[in-house]
């Protein structure tokens, strides 16, 4: 149709609004079916010729009658340009300053092309009319011909999205288009980054402003390391060491504390863009918290030097903790887990075994020969001289009232820790369910099949709790392949707890046709914490996975953790993250409780926050609005080094003055240059959330075109119609008069 | 011409009466026997517990099929042990017999679902690399291995002892087999054996182990204990000391 299109002007083009061209098509063909027959029942002598050229020419007035009922209209289209905007919003973070982009720093890559002036800019700046801005942890206006320079400062992309979309609001936007290298190191995580993106109602387009191959690299991706230690204890740190375009080389991984060489080890860089671990084995000899850094020696022909180090701490503590573990009978889940507790040099485990049906017990781990003589404990004296107490397969007979009251008591006055383990014995109908020990367990046993296991091995998984408290080890789902609960094997003997008190916590569970059920749970009692575990064989995780696997052993470790918080005095605070960077944020957050252990939002509470150098800022938190804290705080180190936080209250009915403290690690690191790869997920999303496409800076002359702009802002569009065209009836007239013509000279009826 | 000497028919009666009360009577008391031994049986016999003891015979690949030496030589003595272990301790025991419990050297999955493995013969075996190293893994993961030496008639009388010594140390290289003290937890730990494992037959060695980490992985006895807990060929008045040597080392499998 271009005969057509061209007959109306540049840019303009055909468009039909009748008939569809099917209907055209099957009309026509009617038509050439009727003139068929026509011409077979044709009378006269004129010339074949004759017959044909007339036949032709009605079958053309047809094809011009069909053509008018397609409704047959031209539209055209002008550019008015600069009727909408575009907001370009530059990332001018502390990352921006990197100077890997041809030897420029990312925020100069940026602006050579993208700022008002720039050529490769110049045609969308010609089509749309622009604001621009800077953001960093704040967003500011730019005027025209600003200079943009890097600020040092971190990056809150949210926070971006939502200063421009109020900035700009009354405005006819086009989109937004936002330079940057998608690392966002303060703020709200991406969830909420992308649902704000979503809410702007404004695509968004992105153009990523960092090297799509960044340059060679040794970096420290994370350092695994247990919060608290034993003094004098061996303990483990693993240092996980990224390289990249470093294949052949070797690392020089060092650990230190106190600016002092703790020991240095040197791996070699198999192959390109890999995580290597290398394991320290450290013992700090002094109490209190011992402040380790992490370094992975700068190479030669290295691009980014500045993330080769990692500072952490662990608490230093001289307390051991006393477990006492009663077992039934001998059996494999309790020399396996024995074992597991013999392994941390934190646990100090006394066991009473009991051996023959007549009550004989062998006794393992004991100080002294006169250590549980008796069996299990019958006083309070003895048994809340124990942190924890392990109750394995084993009958409610087999403990005297007494006896089963003082356990009670462990938990709820002493604040012990109440390990509960499942098994026929254990679980058995008319059990423990008919003791005072009842009270203190977080399962109730009126379900006629709380005391018989499942019938098939299962799939044990933690729930989000579980996740969140690492029950089998620490897992990143950006940075580790398969979560680790993954890789144990289906387990048998699984009692699930079919009915758990108000307020009881679980951490994982199993599934059983549609339904789910609890399998490991806890809650607090008075003043400790009980947990109940219905895997009554979980040795079968430790045997059946490679030996250095450390699921098992970090699943028992977390249960031993989470009894031991329950010893928690009426008043409580953290820290989260309790390593942070200077000038990034952190928060305090705590608990007061009543003497009924209940929640007490009511009571007064002050923070006493002691910097590394000595000064103490004395603050009221506010009070916490999230479940299970009373107060809150946020909180901006200044200079690096360890703070002390002491959180303190008054009893009211005693008025007794309470107190807890706890430590966080301020670092010199910046998170903006320890994340320097381009981060065009983020940016990816962002783009598909809002509507808008994403781009490389080294594609930055594609965005034009790629561009939507605001439904009548940039063209307008005007319509003619082309059926009344005089032409068309004249063709019409002509080939009617010309067939009539012929027909009369050539003699046909 | 013979004559069949008939009794009198009053006579047969009763002796028919007789017969027939005498033969409900035996059968009474050993339906009654089967019931209550099938149900103590049943207290401490178990199935489908994953705690349940399998104490698994291990099954090792013969050098060469023309010498006389199974891995299975009086496997039902194996039996004879946990059944003595039932009635002696309140251990729950598996109920698959001897047959249902064999684990296979080279069945590199199974042998990873029984912590306790028992293994005994002539001597006429070795540990090719990947089951000296499965082995080895299979200790490092917490499983034990009781070795005996079953007395061959052939010299030396010893072999199994060994070979078995120096096989074993494949599986943990840098490991060694030593000498047991006498005041190890293995021979106290139930009953108390003041010198050692009992000795039935054969060439006295003192008894060995492997360890681990400090954890005794695998114990080896020369004197043939093993027959004796079925009292086979041994001296007089060894079943039960090596019955209770079963014990010990099946408690101590189990604590430790």
């Amino acid at each position: 149709m271009n005969w057509l299109t061209n007959a109306y002007g540049d840019g303009a083009t055909l468009i039909y609004k009748g008939w569809s061209l099917q209907m055209v098509a099957g009309v026509l063909l009617a038509t050439l079916a009727l003139l068929g027959v026509m011409w077979l029942l044709q009378t006269g002598g004129a010339k074949r010729w004759i017959r044909a050229l007339s036949s032709t020419m009605r079958l053309l007035v047809v094809a011009l009658i069909a053509l008018v009922l397609m409704d047959p209209v031209v539209r055209s289209q002008e550019l008015i340009p600069q009727q909408s905007y575009l907001a370009h919003v530059f990332d001018i973070s502390q990352s921006m300053d990197i100077r890997d982009m041809n030897d420029h720093s990312r925020i100069r890559a940026a602006t050579v092309q993208a700022t008002a002036g720039a050529e490769p800019r110049a045609r969308l700046d010609e089509l749309y009319r622009h604001v621009d801005f800077a953001f960093d942890t704040n967003t500011v206006s730019m005027p025209v011909d600003a200079a943009f320079a890097a600020s040092g400062q971190p990056t809150d992309l949210e926070a971006a999205l939502r200063n421009v979309q109020f900035q700009v609001s009354g405005l006819p936007l086009s989109g937004i288009v936002l330079y940057s290298d998608g690392n966002s190191t303060v703020g709200a995580n991406t969830d909420s980054t992308l649902e704000t993106a979503r809410a702007l109602n404004v695509p968004v387009y992105t153009v990523g402003t960092a090297p799509m191959e960044p340059g060679t690299d040794f970096w420290i991706e994370k350092v695994i390391h247990p919060t608290e230690i034993a003094d004098h204890v061996d303990t483990r740190v693993t240092v996980l060491v990224g390289a990249r375009g470093m294949a052949g080389k070797q690392a020089r991984v060092s650990l230190l504390r106190d600016n002092g060489l703790v020991e240095e080890k040197r791996v070699n860089v198999p192959t390109d863009d890999q995580v290597l671990s290398v394991d320290f084995d450290v013992r700090p000899g002094t109490k209190d918290y011992a402040v380790y850094l992490a370094r992975v020696t700068k190479a030669e022909d290295e691009v980014y030097p500045w993330n080769n180090e990692d500072e952490f701490f662990m608490t230093v503590s001289a307390k051991e903790r006393r477990v006492l573990f009663v077992e039934g009978s001998p059996r494999y889940e309790y020399r396996f887990l024995r074992a597991a507790f013999d392994a941390d040099e934190r646990f100090k485990v006394a066991s009473i075994i009991y051996v023959t049906k007549d009550g004989d017990f062998y006794r393992q781990g004991i100080d002294d020969g006169s250590e549980l003589r008796q069996g299990f404990p019958k006083t309070e004296e003895e048994l809340f001289a124990y942190d924890v107490v392990v109750v394995g397969d084993i009958k409610a007979s087999s403990f005297s009232d007494k006896q089963l009251e003082t356990l009670n008591e462990f938990v709820r006055k002493r604040g012990g820790g109440l390990l509960f383990l499942a098994g026929r014995e254990s679980f058995a109908r008319n059990g423990f369910g008919d003791t005072v020990l009842a009270n203190a367990l977080p399962l109730q046993f009126h379900d006629p099949r709380q005391s018989v296991a499942l019938q098939r091995p299962r799939t044990v998984v933690p729930t989000a709790l579980g996740r969140e408290r690492s029950l089998f080890g620490p897992y990143d789902p950006a940075t580790d392949g398969t979560p680790p609960w993954e890789r144990l094997p289906k387990m048998a003997g699984l009692f699930p707890l079919y009915e758990l008190k108000p307020g009881a916590q679980v951490l994982c569970e199993v599934a059983d046709g549609d339904a789910h059920f609890p399998l490991v749970a806890f809650h607090r009692y008075g003043k400790g914490v009980a947990l109940a575990c219905g895997i009554s064989a979980t040795w079968q995780w430790k045997f059946q996975t490679p030996a250095d696997d450390p699921s098992y052993q970090a699943f028992w470790k977390e249960m031993v953790l989470v009894l031991m918080e329950g010893q928690q005095d009426l008043i409580h605070v953290g820290v989260s993250p309790d390593v942070t960077s200077v000038d990034g944020e952190t928060s305090i957050r705590g608990t007061v409780l009543a003497e009924d252990f209940e929640l007490n939002r009511t009571a007064a509470v002050t923070l006493a926050v002691t910097a590394p150098d000595g000064t103490v800022e004395e603050i009221t938190p506010r009070p916490s609005t999230e479940e299970g804290f009373t107060f809150e705080q946020s909180y901006t180190p200044r200079e690096a080094g360890i703070y002390h936080v002491v959180a303190r209250s008054i009893v009211e009915s005693t008025g007794a003055e309470i107190e807890h403290e706890t430590v966080f690690l301020a670092t010199g690191e910046s998170p903006e240059l320890s994340e320097i790869d381009l981060n065009d997920t983020v940016l990816r999303q962002i783009a598909m959330a809002s509507g808008g496409t994403y781009v490389h800076l080294s594609e930055y002359e594609t965005l034009q075109e790629k561009i939507k702009p605001l439904e009548g802002s940039l063209y307008t569009h005007s319509e003619e119609s082309a059926w009344d065209s005089k032409w068309l009836l004249i063709g019409m007239l002509g080939l009617l008069i010309g067939e009539w013509a012929l027909r009369r000279a050539g003699g046909l009826a | 011409m013979n004559h069949v000497r008939q009794l009198p028919r009053s006579r047969t009666l009763a002796l028919l009466a007789a017969a027939s009360a005498a033969l409900v009577l035996v059968s009474g008391t050993v339906f009654a026997q089967f019931q209550q031994n099938a149900s103590s049986r049943s207290q401490t016999w178990i199935d489908d517990d994953p705690n349940a003891l399998v104490f698994s015979r291990f099954q090792f690949t013969t050098l060469t099929s023309s010498v006389q030496d199974r891995w299975d030589v009086m496997p039902h003595f194996d039996d004879l042990l946990l059944d003595y272990v039932r009635r002696n301790t309140n251990i729950k025991v598996s109920t698959k017999r001897w047959h249902e419990r064999v684990i296979r050297v080279d069945d590199f999955e199974k042998i990873y679902t029984n912590p306790i493995l028992f293994m005994t013969g002539e001597g006429n075996f070795r540990f090719s690399d990947k089951e000296a190293k499965t082995l080895g893994e299979y200790f490092k993961r917490g499983g034990f291995l009781y070795a005996d030496d079953c007395y061959a008639d052939r010299a030396p009388h010893d072999r199994f002892f060994r070979v078995f010594s120096e096989e074993i140390e494949k599986a943990l290289p840098g490991h060694e087999m030593r000498v047991m003290p006498y005041d190890h937890p293995i021979y106290h730990c139930f009953y108390d054996f003041e010198q050692g494992a009992p000795w039935c037959k054969g060439v006295r060695h003192r008894d060995m182990g492997l360890f681990y980490e400090g954890r005794l992985v695998a114990f080896l006895t020369a004197g043939d204990v093993h027959c004796g807990w079925g009292n086979r060929v041994t001296p007089p008045g060894l079943q039960e000391p090596c019955l209770k040597m079963g014990v010990n080392i099946i408690v101590y499998a189990l604590t430790h």
